[in-house]
Parts: C-alpha cells; sequence; structure tokens
C-alpha cells in the first residue's frame, strides 16, 4: 500500500478545494491513506479492501474494525453510532455479507474480503450501485449519518435475495437505526432499488 | 497558516461592509460575555453571506447550520434564483467563524423565515451590481472572473437594503425557488465519498481522548490509578483540565483498552431514582396552590370540571446519531481551530476564546455538517475540551462521545407533567380551561448556564417550557401557568422545546372534551379554534379531507385519531393517525398530514422535515422514555433506549398547504399534532385517553 510521510500530508483548508458536492465540507483532507499513528514493523495479515490487497498493521490488529477503516484507511463510509452493535452505522459488507465494524476485530478480516460503501459502486453505471442511485432518486438521507448502515444493508440484502418480500426487507432495515426519520423514502428505494436490480439480473 | 480576519476579507473580492466593520477592533479584541447570540441577522450580515469567486461562482458562507433539514440547496435556490447564477454555479461552504459576523444558533425552524428574504435581498444586490458592468453568469467579464474579482469592491448594506429580490414575491414567477431539488452532499452521503462531518476530520499527529465519566448522577471524582494504562502502547496520560478528568492515547483503539484499565473512583451520587417524578408532580405542586408563572389568566373559572385530566411526559433523548465530535489543534502561531459539528459555530467559538483567554481573531471554528441536532448540540462542551487538550498535549485532539456519553452526559428533553380541567358550556362551547404543569428546564438550563446565571433567572419563567402552552381554542374562562423545575439531569432544547408535551397535553384534553359530548373531534376542534387562527382551521379541514375522515371508523381494533397544533404563532398542522392492534402492541398503519408553513421553498426538503416529525410524534406516542434507574440515566445505547423503526413507520399522506403567506418554518411543527393524532387514535379504540406518554399497554 501506498505510504505517506507524515510531514507531506497536506492540510488544504476547503476554500481551496473544488465544488459542489466534494468540496462542500470545510474539513481538512489528507490523503485517503496514510501511515498509521504507530508505524506498524511487523505485518501481521492481509485483506482484500476494496478490491485491493491491503496490509493490517499489528498496531491495529486488536482494535476494531471500524477504527482501522476509519483511522488507518481514512475511509468515510462506515460511521460511529453506538459501538455495541445496536445501530448499524457502521456496517461494512465482508465476503459480501453486511457486518458491524464495530463488532468484528481489525485481525478477524484477515484473508477476508472487505468492502465499504467507498467502494460499493465501483464499476457500475456513473460510480454508483443500484441502491445508491435509487437513495439519491429518492432524496433518502437528511442528516446522512446513518445512511452507510442503510445502503450497505440494503445492498446486501438484494444481492443475497433479489426476491426479498416486504417482510425480509423490514427484518434488514429494522436493524439500522435512522433518527432523522427517514424510513417512507428508504421503502420507496429499496423498492426501487430492487426493481432495476431484478431488471439487470434478467 | 492563520489568516486574520482582516486578510481574508481582502481576498474576497466581493467583501461585504458589514463584515468589514465586525472584523475591526469591536469584534477582534473585546472579549464578550460567551452567551449565545441572539440578535437576528442584519443587511451588513447578509452581505458577509454570498461572494463571487474567482472562478466565476458565487460563494455561500452558511449562514445556518446543514443538519440535514436540506438549507443548503435551499439557500442555494435563494441565491441562484436571484443572481441568475445556474444552481450548480452556486456553491455553500459551512458556516465558520472566520468568515461570518456573529449568527445566532440554527434552532428555532426560523432558518427560511429570519435568514432567507435577507439572503434574497444580498442575493438581489449582488446580481443588480454586476448587471451595472453588464455582467451575469451568461455573459462572463471580458477580462474573465478571476481579474474582476481581484478588484474588490463593496457590497453595502444600503444596496442590500435596496435591493427587490423575487424570492419571496407573492404571485412572483420563480425559476428555481418553489422547486425540489436534491439536498446537498447527497452524493458524498450514499458514497462515502467526501469529509462531511467532524469524525471525518483527521490531522497529521492527532491524537485521541476522552473524559473519565462518572458511574452514578452527582459523583465526583475521588482518585484515579492508571498504572495499568502505562503498560499500554500508544496512552498518552491522564490530564486534569479545566472541565474534567481525561485520558488520551495514540488511537481509538488504545484509548479503548487504556479507559478499561484505568481505575476511578468516584464518590458522592444517591441520587433516588424516583427523584424526577417527585420534583415535577404537578399535584403536589398545585397543593401549594398557584404555580410560580401564570401565562393567561381571564374570564372565571367555573366548577364542576367536564374533564380532569393528569398527564405526564418522559424525560427523552435527542439520541442523534452522530455522537458529539470535534477535533481541535493549534498552528505553531499559538492559532487554534476547531471543527464540529455543531448548531451554533458562534457560541462555540465565543466560549473557547473566553475560556482559553484567546482574542477573538486567534479562534477559528469549522462548523461540519451535524448528524442530527434537534436542539442537542447548542452548547460548547466537547469543543472546549478538546482546544484545552490540544493546549495540554501539544497535538490535534480529537474528541468523540461515545453513545453511552450521549444518554448520560448530553442534556435531554425535560419531563413534564400537566392536570387539565375543563368545563363545557350548556352548548358543547369551552367555558372553563386550566392547565397547569411543572417541567424541568428548557432554555435557563444547567446544562448551559453557571449557578449564577441560573439563579438570575429563576425569578422568570423558562418560554422554552412554556412554548405551546397557550391553547388555540376559544374558553370563557382561561387559566395557564406552570412551574419550571431544577432537576439533578441535564435538561435543555428537544425538537419544538415544550410545544410537542404541552400541545401533546392540550389536545389529548381536548379529544377527551369531544369524546365527552360524542361530537367528531374534527368538528368539535372547528367549532372552538379561535378566529385569529384560520390557517390552523384550514389544516385541520385539509387533513380531514385527505384522510376522508367521516368515512373513518374506530373499532376496538383500529382507531381513528385526530389532533392540530401552532409551531411559534406561525406554522401549522392537522395530523389524522390509523392505529392498529396486534398482539398486545400498537401500531401506527397510516398518518396523515396538512402542513403550512407559508410559502416553500423546497417543497421536497419541507415534506422530509415533516416526514421527521411525524416519526417523532410515532417515538413520543410509543416508544421513547428515558428515566434514572440505580442513580444514573438509563440508557446505553439503541438497544435499551427504543426509537422509531423502519417497521414502525407507516405510509404517511402529506399534503403541504402552499397559499403564498410568508414563509416561516418546517422542522418542529408537525410533531406537536403528531403524537395526540396518534394517542387520540389509541383513544379511540379504548374509550380512554391515554394519559402518560409513552403509551403502554395498561391491562398487561
Ligand atoms: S456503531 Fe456498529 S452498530 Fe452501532
Ligand atoms: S438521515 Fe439522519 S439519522 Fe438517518
Amino acid at each position: 500500500m501506498q505510504v505517506h510521510e507524515m510531514s507531506k500530508i497536506k492540510a488544504m483548508p476547503a476554500t481551496e478545494r473544488g465544488s459542489g458536492d466534494e468540496d462542500f465540507g470545510a474539513i481538512v483532507q489528507v490523503g485517503r491513506r496514510s501511515i498509521a499513528y504507530t508505524p506498524s514493523k511487523e505485518v501481521r495479515m492481509r485483506f482484500t479492501l476494496n478490491g485491493n490487497e491491503a496490509d493490517i498493521p499489528s498496531a491495529f490488529a486488536e482494535d476494531r474494525l471500524l477504527w482501522l477503516l476509519r483511522d488507518h484507511f481514512h475511509l468515510n463510509g462506515p460511521k460511529y453510532g453506538c459501538g455495541v452493535g445496536a445501530c448499524g452505522a457502521c456496517v461494512v459488507h465482508v465476503d459480501g455479507e453486511a457486518q458491524r465494524s464495530c463488532l468484528l476485530m481489525a485481525g478477524d478480516v484477515g484473508g477476508r474480503r472487505v468492502v465499504t460503501l467507498e467502494h460499493l459502486g465501483a464499476g457500475r453505471d456513473g460510480g454508483l450501485h443500484p441502491v445508491q442511485k435509487a437513495w439519491i432518486d429518492a432524496g433518502v438521507p437528511q442528516c446522512g449519518y446513518c445512511q452507510n448502515g442503510l445502503i450497505m444493508t440494503a445492498a446486501a440484502l438484494l444481492a443475497a435475495n433479489p426476491d426479498a418480500t416486504a417482510r425480509d426487507i423490514s427484518a434488514a432495515m429494522d436493524d439500522v437505526i435512522c433518527r432523522c426519520g427517514t424510513h417512507q423514502r428508504i421503502r420507496t428505494a429499496v423498492v426501487a432499488a430492487q426493481t432495476s436490480i431484478r431488471r439487470r439480473s434478467r | 497558516m492563520t489568516l486574520s480576519r482582516r486578510q481574508l476579507l481582502k481576498g474576497l473580492g466581493w467583501a461585504g461592509a458589514g463584515l468589514t466593520a465586525i472584523a475591526g477592533p469591536a469584534y477582534a479584541l473585546t472579549p464578550w460575555p460567551a452567551l449565545p447570540h441572539r440578535k437576528a441577522p442584519s443587511a451588513d450580515d447578509a452581505a458577509a453571506w454570498v461572494s463571487l469567486r474567482p472562478d466565476g461562482r458565487v460563494e455561500l458562507v452558511l449562514p445556518r447550520t446543514e443538519i440535514g433539514q436540506g438549507i443548503a440547496v435551499s439557500f442555494r435556490q435563494i441565491v441562484a434564483e436571484e443572481t441568475g447564477f445556474p444552481l450548480e454555479h452556486v456553491m455553500a461552504i459551512h458556516p465558520r467563524s472566520d468568515r461570518l459576523p456573529p449568527t445566532r444558533a440554527t434552532v428555532g425552524s426560523d432558518s427560511i423565515k429570519d435568514f432567507g428574504p435577507l439572503l434574497a435581498q444580498a442575493s438581489a444586490a449582488l446580481a443588480a451590481a454586476l448587471k451595472r458592468d453588464g455582467i451575469d453568469s451568461a455573459a462572463p467579464p471580458s477580462g474573465g472572473w478571476a481579474a474582476f474579482v481581484a478588484k474588490p469592491r463593496i457590497l453595502a448594506a444600503a444596496a442590500i437594503n435596496a435591493a427587490e429580490p423575487v424570492s419571496f414575491k407573492r404571485g412572483a414567477v420563480r425559476r428555481v425557488v418553489g422547486k425540489p431539488a436534491a439536498m446537498d452532499q447527497i452524493r458524498a452521503i450514499v458514497t462515502g465519498d467526501g469529509s462531511l462531518y467532524a469524525d471525518d476530520v483527521r490531522l497529521p499527529g492527532m491524537v485521541f481522548a476522552a473524559a473519565l465519566r462518572a458511574p452514578r448522577l452527582g459523583a465526583t471524582l475521588d482518585n484515579v490509578d492508571d498504572t495499568a494504562a502505562h503498560a499500554i502502547q500508544g496512552y498518552l496520560g491522564l490530564h486534569h483540565i479545566k472541565t474534567g478528568a481525561f485520558i488520551a492515547a495514540a488511537t481509538r483503539g488504545s484509548l479503548e483498552r487504556c479507559a478499561a484499565a484505568v481505575k476511578a473512583a468516584w464518590v458522592g451520587g444517591d441520587i433516588a431514582d424516583d427523584v424526577i417524578a417527585r420534583s415535577i408532580d404537578i399535584d403536589s405542586g398545585l397543593s401549594r396552590g398557584a404555580l410560580e408563572h401564570v401565562i393567561v389568566q381571564s374570564g372565571t373559572l367555573t366548577r364542576p370540571f367536564d374533564i380532569d385530566l393528569r398527564l405526564d411526559v418522559p424525560m427523552a433523548a435527542h439520541a442523534s446519531m452522530e455522537p458529539r465530535t470535534a477535533v481541535a489543534r493549534f498552528d505553531e502561531h499559538g492559532g487554534l481551530e476547531i471543527w464540529s459539528g455543531t448548531q451554533d459555530v458562534t457560541f462555540v467559538h465565543s466560549v473557547v476564546a473566553k475560556s482559553m483567554r484567546l482574542s477573538s481573531d486567534r479562534v477559528v471554528v469549522h462548523g461540519c455538517r451535524v448528524g442530527g441536532g434537534f436542539g442537542g448540540k447548542t452548547i460548547c462542551v466537547q469543543e472546549l475540551d478538546a482546544a484545552l487538550l490540544a493546549r495540554v498535549l501539544k497535538r490535534p485532539v480529537k474528541i468523540q462521545w461515545t453513545r453511552i456519553d450521549e444518554f448520560r452526559e448530553a442534556f435531554h428533553r425535560p419531563p413534564s407533567s400537566h392536570r387539565i380541567k375543563a368545563r363545557l358550556t350548556p352548548d358543547g362551547g369551552l367555558d372553563t380551561w386550566h392547565h397547569a404543569f411543572r417541567s424541568g428546564h428548557v432554555i435557563f438550563t444547567s446544562a448551559a448556564m453557571g449557578t449564577a446565571l441560573q439563579f438570575a433567572t429563576s425569578f422568570v419563567g423558562d418560554p422554552g417550557v412554556s412554548r405551546g402552552a397557550l391553547p388555540p381554542y376559544v374558553s370563557a374562562g382561561t387559566r395557564v401557568e406552570f412551574e419550571d423545575v431544577r432537576l439533578p439531569v441535564h435538561t435543555g432544547p428537544w425538537r419544538s422545546l415544550g410545544a410537542a408535551s404541552n400541545i401533546w397535553a392540550i389536545e389529548t384534553a381536548i379529544d377527551a372534551l369531544a369524546r365527552k359530548r360524542r361530537e367528531d373531534g374534527v368538528a368539535f376542534r372547528r367549532r372552538l379554534i379561535a378566529p385569529q387562527w384560520p390557517r390552523l382551521r384550514r389544516a385541520l379541514d385539509r387533513v380531514a379531507a385527505e384522510a376522508n375522515w367521516p368515512a373513518l371508523r374506530s373499532s376496538p381494533d383500529i382507531g381513528y385519531g385526530v389532533a392540530c397544533g401552532i409551531y411559534k404563532d406561525m406554522s401549522y398542522a392537522g395530523v389524522i393517525a390509523e392505529v392498529t392492534r396486534s398482539r398486545g402492541r400498537m401500531r401506527v398503519t397510516r398518518l396523515w398530514c396538512a402542513h403550512d408553513c407559508g410559502m416553500i421553498v423546497n417543497p421536497d426538503q419541507v415534506r422530509a422535515q415533516v416526514e421527521g416529525n411525524l416519526v417523532w410524534g410515532i417515538g413520543m406516542a410509543l416508544h421513547e422514555e428515558l428515566g434514572i434507574v440505580d442513580g444514573h440515566l438509563g440508557a446505553t445505547s439503541f438497544a435499551d433506549y427504543p426509537v422509531p423503526r423502519y417497521s414502525d413507520v407507516p405510509n404517511m399522506i402529506i399534503d403541504l398547504v402552499d397559499a403564498g403567506d410568508a414563509s416561516t418554518g418546517a422542522g418542529e411543527t408537525a410533531i406537536v399534532a403528531a403524537t395526540a393524532a396518534i394517542t387520540n387514535a389509541i383513544a379511540a379504540m379504548t374509550g380512554k385517553s391515554v394519559t402518560r406518554l409513552p403509551w403502554r399497554d395498561q391491562t398487561v
């Protein structure tokens, strides 16, 4: 993996960045990947992250997978919401299954395939998975913080079962909390995504 | 790397006269008391919001925080409407203390009402100034935008005041305002590709910190043994700072391991679990005579009463999905930068500058997208902690509250206890209305005020507690009185402040009166609504028509309830709920809402707000309750603090009423009617008012 020297990571004020969606945040952008705080001396494990081979530094092996993804790989998709598996904000796909990255240790994913929200739409039209596209079309997000969990959960469900019934959808989506109350639009979006996924698979 | 305000303004091109003035000594040197900024925005302020960028786009520095209410896109629509620039060429950046004059908190659902028209003025003034030079987005300056913008021009307050915008003009033809448009950052939200929230801020050398938290309410730290933590890689020590005892570590993983290894001993804190119920108990309050604050007293109160209801509302959490998070860093010259998803950048800036003894131009607060606020992210806590620790540790520090912190350390909606006694006239009018209630504080809260200020305000009724307490119904005799009570837990503003609780109580009592008379709930309300509220009557009529109310028949297994309410004398909602009993549970199976917030800037975002409010009504009616259990707040995660989930939310049919009235707000309106519509539907099934929230099956 690419390693940046800390001194070379340039903090750039948001006002100097591009425009529209991507630069709206008044946030400092640093390299997508950078070294961990404690550079690893010994590489313990490898896994596939968003399509690329990557190392799990030993300093992170005993950490929650969520921290490895957010703090070592600088991924913003999975979020911390509760840390005890009760909200779903942290969901990622491990070997295609929706898993709560706050409940897994980084070391648990050695040799496995992890996909985060960032990579969900890779290789698709406009870089969007049908679920993501449906989400935009239905205007689901409000604050947006929970949306990773909803989208990753819905995508895993529809991948495993494109013919998921309303009951299956409820069972899966009930486990992801959205406090803003976007539920009605979640329903619209999941149904639209399901229609589009079925059409493609035909 | 820190630029002074003045330097920044010089670089802006279209610098606002107002901001230039504010950037002078008054702002930079006078330490103002760290109180929230309450002033309404002025034309001078508005001059700082819009400017032209060297790339020919309009930049909008948001004076209001994006919390998911869609304010960024709505404001961009206003700017696009007035300037003629395409919506994609208007870019919004989050509130930043170095780019905005002091601005009041993003609370009270008043962004469109109080900031929208001014933003339209400023945008129209910008367009007029460009037009004088023969320039617009379709006809860029011949020498290019960059050269044009390099020559600073002043957008004066006078020009802003003189401008004639169309965004809010009744009957005007509009291209962008009034149309749906997607929420800003929606693509970044659904792809994860972008830095949006405070937790997405990562700085070189950044470390993490967490407060040691008391295991019981009111306990104080006696001693700490961190010997074991020293053996853990990444431990950066225990730090006693002004705001508490913290541990710091290099990574979040090591921070968690260290937190588990640190042994802290606490003393005191022996709060009885029933202290809240006892403190706010309305009947013991009334047994001592009149309550402290009488909001209205008119006519005479006559007995006997047709109804005499005791109504109780528990404490409730904001439970925003994003836990409170802040990042702080000092630059090599001692300037401080803070990133936080706060509803009040100005307040955070002033508290931090004052507490850290830094002149205000040395502190920059970057407002991030807020992952759910609901009134909860309005004070300065983790921001100051992070700043103090960044000074001590000499490194950037990130503090993120845990979910347990969110339930135990945050402030909450105060519990309240109500008694409503009412009497009908022989012809079915209201003869007597007496509503008395006691509640924890909302505005004058211990979460935001020191003891001195708490004392100073103790003779004034807390306006947050009494919000919504005046009934919109005509009564010959009316008395509304309340008492705000100091509680041993932090309470404060929650979506709609006291209005959701007060109007739930009012609408429950009104429904009980209608039932007593065997009169239809819509017809009864229509007769009693005071003449000054025609829009409330219209909302009620619209929702009744939408739901085909006359055809809805309640039975023991399915109930239909109605309620209506006014928020801040400005927005109106009527709600009808269908509730179905299934296996001992009550499920909301349909909701209708008519919602009137005047002229709409973006119907899709207003609709989203109404949906959110209705869902919160479901939570209030059926799910949410926070209490003290074993001496501490009794929730630790979403597993033990139930909020509405996917299958709890039915199909919602929303009718947006836009009759061209002045724009108001949508963020906190429908909740005031939603809760009672649901509990009234249960009452329609059982014949008995729901008198305690959330509804619990009394027969079990
Ligand atoms: S953060 Fe993992 S489920 Fe809540
Ligand atoms: S969009 Fe805010 S929590 Fe779901």
